[in-house]
């Protein structure tokens, strides 16, 4: 008799909690709308990297390697990428106005890797798009990175914002341009990539001493990927300050 | 109860003495302190990479020890004949199995929490400012290792080797992270025996994604709206899986 008696109850309690279970996901299945949705693999030679992510369920963890990936591509000098000899005449990745100039052809592919992996990476729609609108003179790639975040996120008003910028670029209206610039600079999420081309363009229009006071604040902030580069801007600029 | 508990601590020291969980939890703090490292190449966005890096560690390692832990959580006992001593005594069946899983379950936990403090400590040292989806991340993947617990202890009863529990469990928290692209899947598949296969797999799998509040918490997702049955679907989950076990377990010949 008291075996039988556990035998209903088992049978309870494994009723009452199905019930819960059956319920919760139903409730779930309706409410639950889940952000990312599959995409095409973008290069074939990280296909296992990026589906493991997505497989196992780290996709923004997937999503910061690629990001570490795109930064050592473009650290590195094109002709060490393509296994050409160095040619002294060429420009160099980190000088001057030239700054992070190239060609950089897997830069557009690379930045679409990561925010097909995490569609919610701010940083990287708006780092890769002031990449290739600025530095690498392709402005329609740019906006093309900056059309897919805003379809992502319609309200993230930064990306506007950019966009804005990046059209008085591609219009050559450079007034307007950093009128908008300068308004990205002033939040306080914004890349350091971005200050650095606002403080070259300065130097471009000869506004010296804007100029100046961007690279002291680029430096400040301990960015260790630009120090050096702002260390020497200063200088340069200090002596260009004294000339005048 | 007060049986439970002793077996809840009888399995809690049992946990912490064994080398293998001492090296697992050793191995993660060193690559937590290797995470900060990588952060250095993520430029502007070192705090992002170390604090996902960090969660993603202590949920992989802490996915390891319940996997690795809870299959061997009753077959090891069956093998070396001291669970024949242990139910010699009054204990019934279901006692000691709960017993054996909350032991477990607790020496996680308390395993994640030390793991998720050191990951604190780094991240307040690079400049990250808390908040509290750190902690509701953490508890989610606490919730998805009470799941993997529940079944990687179901796993060892169910099948005939170590192995094949091993491989099971792991196997199903894969599909459960794959489980909405199933359900994506399954409305572009034609043949419609293939579809009510994949349902059936889409529902019975527990769908590890609603806890993956740490990839989610960025999307805009109202999780207010859904935290409740998330929660009863986590423990329901658990419950289901543990109570098969129990009856596993009770009618098994030893």
């Amino acid at each position: 008799m008291q075996n039988f008696r556990l035998k209903n109850l088992d049978m309870i309690i494994l009723l009452t909690v199905s019930i819960m279970l059956v319920n919760s996901l139903v409730i779930l299945n309706k409410n639950f709308n889940y952000p990312f949705k599959l995409k095409k693999i973008v290069m074939s030679k990280y296909a296992i990297l990026d589906l493991s992510s997505i497989i196992f369920g780290i996709r923004k963890f997937g999503a910061d390697i690629a990001w570490i990936q795109l930064l050592q591509y473009y650290g590195t000098e094109e002709d060490e990428l393509t296994g050409h000899s160095i040619n002294k005449g060429h420009t160099h990745h980190h000088c001057g106005l030239e700054y992070g100039s190239g060609k950089y052809y897997d830069f557009l592919k690379l930045s679409k890797r990561i925010i097909n992996l995490d569609p919610y990476f701010y940083n990287a729609y708006l780092y890769s798009s002031a990449c290739l609108a600025w530095n690498l003179n392709r402005a329609d790639e740019g906006l093309k990175i900056l059309d897919e975040a805003i379809n992502n996120k319609p309200d993230y008003w930064q990306f506007y914002l950019y966009k804005q910028a990046i059209i008085y670029k591609k219009l050559d209206k450079y007034r307007e341009m950093v009128y908008t610039l300068e308004k990205v600079v002033k939040n306080t999420n914004c890349p350091t990539i971005i200050k650095v081309i606002l403080a070259n363009t300065y130097k471009k229009m000869g506004e010296f001493e804007r100029s100046l006071s961007l690279w002291l604040e680029i430096y400040k902030s301990g960015d260790i990927e630009y120090n050096e580069y702002a260390k020497r801007e200063i200088n340069y600029l200090r002596n260009v300050k004294k000339k005048l | 109860m007060k049986e439970i508990i002793a077996i809840i601590r009888y399995t809690f020291k049992e946990n912490i003495r064994n080398k293998t969980f001492y090296v697992l939890l050793l191995f993660t703090i060193i690559l937590l302190f290797i995470s900060t490292l990588l952060s250095v190449l993520g430029g502007g966005e070192s705090i992002r990479i170390l604090y996902d890096f960090g969660l993603v560690i202590i949920e992989f390692f802490a996915l390891l020890i319940i996997v690795f832990s809870g299959v061997n959580l009753l077959l090891e006992e069956m093998d070396s004949k001291a669970l024949y001593l242990i139910l010699t005594r009054p204990i019934p069946k279901e006692y000691y199995l709960l017993g054996r899983y909350f032991g477990l379950l607790y020496s996680v936990i308390l395993s994640m929490i030390f793991m998720s403090i050191i990951h604190i400590i780094l991240l307040l040292y690079t400049g990250w400012e808390p908040n509290f989806s750190y902690f509701v991340s953490i508890f989610f993947s606490g919730l998805k290792i009470t799941i993997i617990g529940a079944l990687a202890v179901f796993f060892s009863l169910f099948s005939t080797s170590r192995v094949s529990a091993l491989v099971f469990t792991l196997f199903i928290w894969l599909l459960g992270h794959f489980n909405q692209e199933i359900k994506f899947l399954i409305d572009k598949i034609s043949s419609t025996i293939l579809q009510i296969v994949m349902r059936l797999l889409y529902y019975i799998i527990p769908n590890l994604q609603f806890f993956n509040f740490r990839e989610l918490s960025d999307s805009g997702i109202v999780f207010s709206k859904i935290i409740l049955n998330v929660l009863i679907y986590g423990i329901s989950y658990s419950c289901i899986c543990i109570i098969f076990s129990i009856l596993l377990f009770k009618y098994k010949e030893f």
